[in-house]
């Protein structure tokens, strides 16, 4: 009787020690939260971004295009204006151009801020609305309006579209959203952004930009 | 005597062959030939961009040869070995695996053979001349976006990825996740692989469907796999339920969109990255250097809205 009592207490211990080996010996993730992982174990996008948005963020808005200049051209010559002030990647990807201006808000969304238009519509057109981004940016605008960065330069196109991801992140927690809380219908604003235009297609009524530098004279502030 | 005279007559042979076979019109034998290695013919896209590069290398003077690795990373190696021993001029090179396939662009390059990646790319700098690629990250983003409007930013859904060792499966997902993550009302409840193939999307969606009834989208890596996952779909009743998400621009997915039956795809172009690929390779074999090392190629995003415009007549 003793014996068994024995034996089932080692056998519990012994299940016991068995599963909590098994439980810290199996490690279960997802496959792309795995492969990200080891992606950034060997590249570090925010160093990257870091060194580009200390030492070459202010040189780069001293050569925006101005609004009305973009604006005009964009209608008159777009392929003009992209081959003058545009950097494109590669075949079909449109052309991304640093632009800067000063607009008065006509409304604010969610996701973006609407400046009244900078110029009277075409005849029958609907007039041509710039929208400042202020959330969920995704594009590569930035990254290739700057033309800092090459992908040459980049072991894989991940390592290179981590850049896109990080300088958009850095853009809204740093330049749109602190601004989005504080601005008004009514208020007139100074920005720097990136736009992209597509010589090809039809030019769009709603113009997004993605600021790089927000400004409002009621706070003269960014 | 005669051993001088047949020396003097060897040369003026030579000559006069050398003469011959330049009157023969046809100056593919002096071009010399191109290698096209496709990871896969068992995917019409593949097909293409496979059958693409090998027309414009003959457009271009070249004889050219497709070569099947069944994605199977041995196979190429093996095709490799016999492409670096049987004189190729350059290769046209499609990978099975980012990692896998550098040994085999090495061993080329090392014979000074050019190798031009076609759609996926190699994890390693400076052994391929020029890599022409889908911006698969940017194409993604746009289907995620799209994906978000679809679902209406909640419910439940699952991923189909494609193979675990090829880097586009990863620019796809992460392009996606992207957009998506940013949404905490969307969950993904599941996550597997099925190898860009029809087949294996059909079974595993099938087995996720039993786990997960009640989800409202499905994001594929590729178009095979949409097709596979749409297959589930219908079996299991719920194709009013559930939105289909592909990748590609295989014509069965455009006619698929067309008639209701997939939300939406990234439009890759397997004939302007083939027809890139040889004309690059053409420029290389006459002397030019002065190229990038990757060349993205951009992705449209077709729906209900622009498929039109994408069908074949």
């Amino acid at each position: 009787m003793k014996m068994n009592r024995k034996k089932a207490i080692y056998t519990v211990a012994g299940i016991a020690v068995g599963a909590f080996c098994l439980y810290h010996s199996v490690y279960i993730t997802s496959l792309s939260a795995r492969n990200e992982e080891l992606m950034r174990q060997n590249f570090k996008p925010e160093q990257t971004v870091a060194h580009f948005w200390e030492n070459d963020l202010e040189g780069l808005l001293e050569k925006a295009v101005e609004l009305r200049t973009f604006d005009s051209l964009l209608v008159r010559n777009p392929q003009s204006l992209a081959q003058s002030y545009g950097k494109t990647l590669g075949i079909g990807a449109p052309y991304s151009i640093i632009v800067r201006g000063t607009g008065t808000i006509d409304s604010i969304g969610n996701e973006r801020i609407y400046l009244h238009p900078v110029s009277a519509p075409e005849p029958g057109g609907k007039p041509r609305v710039y929208a400042i981004q202020t959330a969920f940016i995704f594009s590569n605008t930035v990254r290739e309006a700057s033309g800092a960065f090459h992908i040459d330069d980049f072991e894989n196109t991940m390592d290179f579209n981590l850049i896109s991801a990080e300088l958009n992140r850095r853009i809204v927690e740093e330049v749109a959203a602190p601004m989005a809380e504080k601005l008004k219908p009514g208020e007139q604003v100074d920005f720097y952004g990136a736009a992209d235009v597509h010589p090809g297609k039809a030019v769009p009524v709603v113009m997004d930009v993605v600021p790089l530098r927000l400004t409002v004279a009621a706070y003269g502030q960014q | 005597m005669k051993q001088n005279l047949f020396k003097l007559l060897l040369p003026l042979s030579a000559l006069f062959l050398t003469g011959l076979s330049g009157c023969g019109g046809n100056d593919a034998p002096e071009k010399g030939k191109i290698a096209v290695v496709i990871s896969t013919l068992n995917n019409p896209w593949f097909v293409v961009l496979g059958e693409s590069a090998k027309a414009r290398a003959e457009e271009l003077g070249y004889e050219a040869v497709v070569f099947d690795s069944q994605n199977n990373s041995s196979k190429e190696t093996e095709h490799f070995d016999n492409i670096i021993a049987s004189g190729f001029k350059a290769i046209l090179f499609n990978p099975t695996d980012a990692n896998g396939s550098i040994v085999n662009v090495r061993a080329a390059k090392e014979a000074g053979i050019p190798v031009f990646c076609m759609d996926r790319e190699i994890n390693a700098r400076g052994l391929a001349t020029c890599q022409i690629l889908s911006d698969n990250f940017s194409g993604c983003v746009q289907l995620g976006q799209q994906f978000v409007k679809t679902t209406n930013r909640k419910g439940k859904y699952a991923e189909l990825l494609g193979l675990v060792g090829d880097n586009n499966t990863w620019n796809r997902s992460k392009g996606f996740h992207t957009v998506v993550d940013n949404y905490p009302e969307l969950e993904m409840v599941a996550q597997q692989s099925a190898d860009f193939d029809r087949n294996k999307a059909m079974e595993v969606l099938e087995s996720i469907l039993q786990a997960h009834p009640d989800i409202s989208a499905v994001f594929c890596g590729n178009d095979a796999m949409a097709m596979g996952a749409y297959q589930a779909v219908l079996a299991a009743g719920k194709t009013k339920q559930i939105a289909v998400f592909g990748f590609d621009g295989a014509d069965d997915v455009i006619k698929a969109i067309k008639e209701g039956k997939i939300e939406a795809t990234g439009m890759q172009s397997p004939i302007i990255m083939a027809k890139t690929a040889a004309e690059l390779a053409d420029r290389y074999l006459k002397g030019d250097r002065d190229f990038p090392k990757k060349v993205p190629i951009a992705v449209d995003m077709v729906t209900i809205d622009n498929v039109d415009q994408y069908l074949q007549n």
